[in-house]
C-alpha cells in the first residue's frame, strides 16, 4: 500500500517509467492504482528513432508488472518521509 | 498480496490480479515492422489476456502514425522480409 499511496501524491509531476523491454516512456502521471497500472499523459517515448510505432501515442496506460523504474523529479521525493514510512510498514504498523 | 504475510495468500486473489487487464480488440490488426518496412495484417477479434499487456496506447489522430521515410507492404513481402532478416535463426512468428 505504501508505494500505492506514494505515487499517488506524485501524480500531475513529470515521469520517466522505464519498462522491462527497455521502452523508456515520459510522461505526466495521470493516475496510478493498487498495481502500480500507470497511465500517463502528454507522453513521449526517449528513444524515438528505435520505437516508431510509439510517434503518434499521446495517452498511455503501463502496466504495473511490467514497469522496470520510475524516474522521478527530484523534488518528488522526500526521503525522510519515505524513509518514516517504510519503517512504519516494515514494523506492520 | 505481497505485503501480507503467507497465510494471507490466496489462489484466487493471485490469479485475479493477473486478470485485471484482459482487453477484448475488434478489428485487430497487427502491425509487423522491419527496418523501413511494414505492414498491418487483420486479425479480427481478439482478446488478450491481461498478463500480456504491456501499454495500451492512445493514438492522436491528429498525429502521423509513423515516420514518412516507412513504407506499407504487402503480408507476403514483411515474410520473406522477416525470412531473410533473420535467415537460421528463429524467425518471429506472425498470425496470417
Amino acid at each position: 500500500m505504501l508505494f500505492f499511496s506514494y505515487f499517488k501524491e506524485l501524480v500531475g509531476k513529470q515521469v520517466t517509467v522505464e519498462l522491462k523491454n527497455d521502452l523508456a516512456i515520459t510522461g505526466k502521471l495521470h493516475s496510478v492504482d493498487q498495481y502500480l497500472n500507470i497511465k500517463l499523459e502528454n507522453t513521449r517515448v526517449v528513444d524515438e528513432e528505435k520505437y516508431p510505432h510509439m510517434m503518434s501515442v499521446r495517452n498511455c496506460f503501463i502496466r504495473g508488472s511490467v514497469v522496470r523504474y520510475v524516474q522521478l523529479p527530484p523534488d518528488g521525493v522526500d526521503i525522510e518521509i519515505l524513509h518514516d514510512a517504510t519503517r512504519r510498514e516494515a514494523r506492520g504498523g | 498480496m505481497s505485503w501480507a504475510g503467507p497465510e494471507d495468500i490466496f489462489l484466487s486473489t493471485s490469479l485475479a490480479s493477473y486478470l485485471d487487464t484482459n482487453a477484448v480488440l475488434e478489428g485487430a490488426c497487427e502491425r509487423v515492422i522491419v527496418g523501413d518496412l511494414y505492414c498491418d495484417i487483420p486479425l479480427g477479434l481478439y482478446v488478450i489476456r491481461g498478463e500480456n499487456v504491456v501499454l495500451i496506447g492512445e493514438l492522436d489522430l491528429e498525429r502521423e502514425e509513423l515516420p514518412e521515410n516507412m513504407t506499407c507492404v504487402s503480408a507476403a513481402e514483411i515474410k520473406r522480409v522477416l525470412k531473410s532478416k533473420y535467415q537460421r535463426t528463429n524467425v518471429p512468428k506472425i498470425r496470417c
